[in-house]
């Protein structure tokens, strides 16, 4: 589904360039569960950046399926990442002036849907993620577990193959942490590919396979075995 | 604006004779009193003629636009001796010169203005503006209909001519019913006499610009008269211009604060616009991440723009609708209501309001989401 070459990013700050990635090739199938870990200044960020189509400046090979992203203008990238990618934040980023639905029907608004459609996709998913009670209440009314499960139903709503989360559960605590992951889990099964990236280990062992980076270097490739329940429990 | 009259090429000024108490008086035996029209202003206009460039010379005791004092007239009309005197026809009595017409490009409705053949030992005769001959004549033709006025020389004075209406003093007044008396038929003891020797004004048309004849002029002048002096000398476009005064520093002064208002105004809203466009960038991130192409972002903020604006241009239109009643005292030619001025304001407005707003918007679509979404 995604196939990076050489994918290399670098800022320049007048005469010194710092590199962020570093020549970084991978392939994620449909379907996969990717984790993608590292300390801080690693390039995580930087690597989902360019898998989200946010960012430019990036040279290499990036094929989105039978896409060339490497070869497409930034209006066909974003054209690209409007139909196929969904965005989870650390920080939730929902509008405050607009409410649950509202939010969620954000990124549909973009698309040329007819408003009747629009609104049965968000019910849809509002029914779906149990949280159609809370339709007409602002952000800021929502704890931090509520408005992350918002966040990933705007993600989702337009049903994108593949989703990305920055530190989906950094904000929260454990327990909501494990219901995010969780709801990841049954997307994921649902045949949603995911990509997040987190410091937690055992946000990490909801997935399928770990990538660790280093001074934007890719050093770990590495599969994980089936998850068990009793990782969950632990 | 029109005036009734030209403004290109024409150069006037004032004339006060020097004359000595006893030319000046009338004592009664005006035989011996020297006739200053044949003496002074006669030579003076053929002085004036001679100079290089000049078309037409010509003297009047009043010029438009340079009204120094005013001389009501009395006079009946074709010897209604029974008439009362309250009863007769009064207006503005004039004296001017032949060519007067011509000096200043006033056209000539009926009959003919004075001319060289109209002089001291002629009949008198007589020209009206058309504002007289609507008011005392109605439909019938004045040409050739007598002015009576007094037991003198100007006894019986016949209408040879009517000119077109021109603006006076004021362009917002109408004008005035006007008798024009013969200049070269004026003589000590003529009713209107005395306005010769207290003061005339010179009209020169010329071929090239007005402005460079006021030397020559004086020359010419002093040639006649040595004692003269001349007032006022200045082309008849800065006696219109002059005339305005206080109107014109006022429309200047108001045109100056519509400036600054409507860069107030556009300063205001580019600000505004900025400050909530900075506030948003996390917003604008947030939306560019989720799908929305510039064009969405850029529609955005226009859009509030938009909104902002339509409520102040219909505040404000509403509000100029009741207020231009305070300027009814500035306007001339243009209704205080004119929907084709409110439409060019409005558009105006709008015009910069959209140029104050194009600039955020356009930031705020060129914000990168990856930096919006970090500056958090």
């Amino acid at each position: 589904m995604i196939d990076l070459k050489n994918i290399e990013r670098s800022y320049k700050t007048g005469h010194t360039e710092t590199w962020v990635l570093r020549r970084v090739g991978l392939t994620i199938n449909q379907g996969e569960f990717v984790t993608i870990m590292g300390p801080s200044g690693a390039g995580k960020s930087s690597l989902l950046n360019v898998l989200a189509l946010l960012d430019d400046g990036w040279t290499g090979e990036y094929w989105f399926g039978e896409a060339a992203a490497h070869k497409l203008n930034r209006k066909q990238r974003a054209e690209l990442a409007r139909e196929r990618i969904g965005m989870v934040f650390q920080s939730y980023h929902l509008l405050d002036d607009l409410t649950v639905a509202e939010n969620i029907d954000l990124p549909l608004s973009y698309k040329n849907l007819p408003a009747k459609d629009r609104a049965g996709m968000v019910a849809e998913i509002l029914d779906r993620f149990q949280i159609v009670a809370k339709k007409d209440l602002y952000p800021n009314q929502l704890s931090g577990g509520q408005q992350q499960l918002v966040g990933i139903a705007r993600a989702v709503v337009h049903a994108p193959s593949l989703l990305l989360a920055d530190e989906p559960t950094g904000n929260l605590h454990s327990t909501q942490a494990r219901e995010i992951m969780e709801l990841f889990c049954e997307l994921n099964r649902q045949g949603t590919t995911i990509v997040q990236v987190t410091h937690s280990d055992e946000n990490a062992r909801y997935g399928s396979r770990i990538l660790e980076l280093r001074d934007g270097w890719l050093t770990r490739d590495e599969a994980l075995p089936p998850r068990t329940s009793e990782v969950i429990e632990k | 604006m029109p005036l009734g009259f030209a403004q290109q090429n024409v150069l006037t000024g004032g004339v006060i004779l020097n004359l000595q108490p006893h030319s000046a008086l009338n004592n009664g035996d005006t035989s011996k009193t020297p006739n200053i029209v044949q003496t002074t202003y006669l030579p003076l206009i053929d002085r004036m003629k001679a100079i290089p460039g000049v078309q037409v010379a010509a003297l009047s005791s009043v010029l438009p636009m340079r009204t120094e004092f005013a001389v009501t007239v009395t006079a009946g009309i074709d010897n209604h001796e029974d008439a009362k005197y309250e009863d007769e026809p009064s207006a503005d009595g004039r004296i001017a010169s032949a060519g007067l017409v011509d000096a200043l490009g006033i056209p000539m409705l009926r009959g003919r203005f004075f001319a060289e053949s109209d002089t001291a030992s002629a009949p008198p005769v007589v020209v009206v503006n058309q504002a007289y001959a609507k008011k005392y004549f109605h439909e019938v033709d004045p040409v050739g209909h007598v002015i009576n006025m007094g037991k003198g020389h100007l006894k019986s004075t016949r209408i040879i001519g009517v000119i077109s209406d021109m603006k006076q003093d004021d362009v917002k007044n109408p004008t005035r019913p006007e008798i024009y008396f013969c200049l070269a038929q004026m003589a000590p003891g003529s009713p209107l006499y005395g306005i010769t020797t207290a003061f005339m004004q010179v009209a020169i048309r010329a071929a090239v610009p007005a402005g460079t004849l006021r030397a020559q002029f004086d020359n010419a002048l002093h040639e006649v008269a040595p004692d003269a002096v001349t007032t006022d000398v200045k082309t008849m476009h800065e006696a219109v211009e002059d005339s305005f005064g206080s109107e014109t520093l006022t429309a200047h002064l108001l045109q100056g604060f519509a400036a600054l208002a409507l860069m107030i105004a556009s300063v205001g809203l580019y600000g505004l616009l900025s400050f909530t466009m900075a506030q948003r960038t996390r917003e604008i991130g947030v939306r560019l991440a989720l799908g929305a192409a510039r064009e969405n972002i850029l529609s955005l903020v226009l859009r509030r723009a938009l909104i902002l604006v339509a409520i102040g241009l219909v505040l404000g239109t509403a509000m100029a609708w009741f207020a231009v009643r305070l300027t009814h005292s500035y306007l001339y030619g243009v209704q205080a209501h004119d929907a084709l001025t409110f439409a060019a304001v409005i558009a105006v407005l709008a015009l910069a309001a959209f140029v104050a707003a194009w600039l955020p918007a356009r930031r705020a679509a060129a914000v990168d989401p990856i930096l919006a979404l970090r500056s958090e």
